[in-house]
């Protein structure tokens, strides 16, 4: 017999081993000296206009520029080329790039010593808490690249290019610090290929959803619903939205500045209970609040499920998954009532991928003259074209975009004035996240609609009592 | 002490010494001085705000749930291991019983010893989306597969809260029992085969071969193991961050939440570092706690042979 671990000193080896996994569970955060050094900032962000056409900013031609950017669904190539063109007017800058994820985990020593990049793309799981950084005065105020002449704007301001919307969602208490580079609009994708087949029309109000649902059921066997179980903020955002149009924008104010009837309002209440229905009549695929968003848009991609919730970027995120011919369409929810405050095409459409410029940065007006290049049409362009998605900058001609895409705008332009949004997520990720939990098990069954409405209300309550919590909303 | 052992004791200690306290005790002392402050992690500036963060811990549902869990965890975790460990060791070694010359392993022993530690050398990640499949709730995933062709309906193994934390340590055991075993079986090859064959000569079933001579004669050997396996159940961050969802949200519904991912989500989610290094504090004494009553529980005679 042989025995392969008698040359290891196994007691030593395991000493030390209990010694680090002790270490490993309770002390990784001592990483984070208590020791730091503040360094002087960058020079304070105020509007400056220089009236050279080429510089409008005023950017010190010989300033370095370091950018991060979040590497996850879009990956970074967009970014690359964004650069290069910096290069071509910055001939002496030397450019630094930094592709990644877990940015929090990144660049969270670098913000405590004040040594920042100049521009941030701060995306994806694991992005940096933009609230905390606000409060600190850690980012700087965008004012300027608002007010600088468009690169490819026919005379206008950048913030006179940006879709409606775009600019209030960076803003923090009066003062834009972020800037939102993608545009994406929420609402319920479906197979037109499917649904022609089948003779199917999408409904337009929750009645017809239902009758619908019962028929997909008894004729395919298919699966009406299916959502992203493990991440149940998915499901949480059709249940909003259907709220928001049934009963205005006041269910949004209502939401976001909490107020102590927010989530138990009647247009919440009645959505929560439609939403119920789908449960109760067994409409969501079985074992969907075990999957993982991959897992859950593969299985509607398959056509295992009629309809899934999802943002914009699900044509990009699935890419060669989708079957050739699949057509995916998206749609916003079916009204929820009769009268409802807001038309049925009015959908959920924000910015995303917010872009930061810290407040420390050594090249704040580099940071803001990369992101005047990436919202010309020229880098709106090649985004689209690399990612199957609309950046924030309005009236640009896409170019390629397939039936994802297509629908996208589609529904932009039906929706029109009435497209909304509520920040309440982005500013309480306490309240997002236990208002997903309480819809997750609210999409399973385990508690009823009035029980999640107790649930989420007491959230908000307890986000408004703590006065350790910055507040944002205008109360 | 003789004159010079001092002096040689003092040098051969003070590097190791050193290195402690700049590498272990410095920092925790940092730590508890974070868990006092309401640091965001974020700027140099923080605030000293006294026990309140120890304050809200005692009053924070989600905190219990994760002390729950990480109890059952430390619970379950080493006494399922060492008991499966310890039976597939003595059946590696001594599974064919022989009239004479004692135990000898079964057929294909060192196939086995092999085959069990393949899942040790997985990283978590990998064993994550491995089981992400495994776990599939869909009739098509391959345990709901298995089930199914016994005629038992899919099982939504990691969305339903009855089930997701129970699944999640099976995979932990799964990952750890193979290395128990090679520890187990090496520390049986070092007991001398003539103790075997006299108490065989004395007329000792296999089971008390087992209880009397075996299991004493390594129990130095099982008392490390649980008390490392414990220390690991402690932890169960990695397995919980990468199975519950994208980014660890310990859920469905905090069903599967432990202190480590907590503290995770406090801290890198939620940006409140003061509050996530009092749950690190609390974690650290959790660990203490269960190390010194461990050692005092597993106490017995050493046996020399």
């Amino acid at each position: 017999m042989t025995h392969p671990t008698r040359a290891l000193n196994r007691r030593t080896l395991l000493g030390l081993g209990a010694g680090l996994g002790a270490l490993a569970g309770t002390g990784f955060l001592s990483a984070c000296a208590t020791s730091s050094s503040t360094r002087g900032g960058g020079e304070s962000a105020s509007p400056r206009a220089t009236g050279d056409p080429d510089n409008p900013l005023g950017v010190p031609a010989d300033l370095p520029l370091e950018a991060v950017i979040f590497k996850g669904g879009y990956g970074d190539q967009y970014a690359i080329d964004a650069q290069a063109v910096y290069q071509q007017r910055f001939p002496q800058a030397q450019i630094q790039h930094t592709g990644g994820q877990e940015l929090a985990k990144l660049l969270q020593p670098r913000f405590v010593s004040g040594d920042v990049p100049d521009v941030i793309c701060n995306a994806g799981a694991g992005a940096l808490m933009l609230a905390p950084l606000v409060e600190n005065g850690q980012l700087t105020d965008l004012t300027p690249l608002l007010d600088a002449p468009a690169d490819g704007g026919d005379g206008r301001t950048v913030r006179d290019t940006l879709l409606p919307g775009v600019v209030e969602q960076g803003t923090f208490g009066g003062v834009p610090y972020a800037l939102n580079y993608t545009f994406t609009v929420h609402g319920l994708y479906y197979s037109s290929a499917l649904f022609d087949e089948h003779g199917w029309t999408y409904p337009g109000t929750w009645t017809e959803m239902l009758d619908l649902c019962q028929e997909i059921k008894d004729s395919t066997g298919m699966a009406p619903w299916t959502y992203q179980g493990k991440n149940p903020g998915y499901i949480l955002t059709p249940l909003v939205m259907m709220a928001v149009k049934a009963g205005g924008r006041d269910v949004i104010d209502a939401l976001d500045n909490l107020d102590p009837d927010g989530w138990t309002s009647a247009p919440m209440m009645e959505s929560a209970r439609a939403m119920y229905q789908l449960v109760e009549r067994d409409f969501i695929m079985q074992g969907t609040s075990g999957l993982t968003h991959i897992q859950a848009q593969t299985y509607w991609a398959n056509g295992e499920a009629a309809f899934i919730p999802c943002g914009s970027w699900l044509e990009s995120e699935l890419g060669d998954v989708t079957p050739d011919g699949f057509d995916m369409v998206i749609a916003s929810p079916p009204a929820l009532t009769d009268d409802d405050a807001l038309p049925q095409a009015a959908i959920r459409g924000m910015g995303n991928e917010p872009f930061i410029v810290p407040a420390q940065a050594e090249n704040p007006y580099g940071g803001m003259e990369f992101l005047r290049i990436m919202l010309s049409p020229a880098s709106s362009q090649n985004f689209t074209r690399q990612t199957q998605t609309l950046t924030s900058l309005a009236e640009y001609d896409p170019q390629s975009a397939g039936t994802g895409l297509t629908s996208v705008r589609d529904a932009l332009s039906a929706s029109g004035d009435d497209t909304f949004f509520w920040r309440y997520g982005t500013w309480y990720s306490a309240l997002q996240t236990e208002a997903a939990n309480a819809t997750s098990a609210l999409m399973t069954g385990e508690i009823d609609p009035d029980e999640w409405g107790r649930r989420c209300q007491a959230a908000a309550d307890a986000v408004r009592e703590d006065d350790s919590i910055e507040k944002y909303g205008d109360q | 002490m003789r004159a010079g052992s001092l002096r040689f004791v003092v040098t051969a200690l003070a590097v190791p010494i050193l290195l402690y306290g700049v590498l272990v005790i410095s920092p925790y002392a940092q730590s508890f001085y974070i868990s006092l402050t309401d640091w965001n992690g974020l700027s140099p500036e923080r605030t000293f705000v006294g026990l309140d963060n120890y304050v809200r811990l005692v009053q924070d549902d989600v905190f219990w749930i994760s002390v729950w869990h990480n109890v059952i965890a430390v619970l379950v975790i080493p006494a399922v291991t060492l008991a499966l460990g310890l039976f597939f060791a003595t059946m590696i070694h001594v599974g064919r019983y022989r009239a004479r010359g004692g135990g000898r392993g079964v057929r294909g022993a060192a196939v086995y010893r092999i085959v069990y530690f393949f899942p040790h050398l997985l990283s978590i990640a990998v064993v994550g989306v491995l089981f992400s499949t495994v776990y599939d709730p869909t009739d098509s995933g391959l345990l709901n597969g298995a089930l199914g062709l016994v005629g038992i309906e899919p099982v939504n193994w990691l969305g339903d809260r009855g089930t997701a934390y129970p699944a999640m340590l099976a995979v932990i055991i799964w990952l750890s029992v193979g290395f128990y075993v090679i520890l187990f079986t090496s520390a049986m090859s070092s007991i001398p085969v003539d103790i075997f064959e006299a108490a065989r000569l004395d007329g000792a079933s296999r089971w008390q071969t087992f209880w009397r001579m075996t299991l004493p004669l390594i129990w130095d050997t099982v008392q490390v193991a649980g008390i490392y396996l414990g220390i690991h159940a402690l932890d169960m961050f990695a397995i919980v961050n990468v199975m519950s969802a994208a980014g660890g949200s310990g859920g469905p519904d905090n069903a599967t939440q432990v202190l480590g991912n907590y503290l995770y989500l406090t801290a890198f989610q939620n940006s409140e570092f003061g509050y996530a290094t009092a749950i690190g504090v609390a974690l650290l004494l959790l660990t203490l706690a269960f190390a010194a009553a461990a050692l005092r529980l597993t106490r017995r005679e050493r046996v020399e042979f």
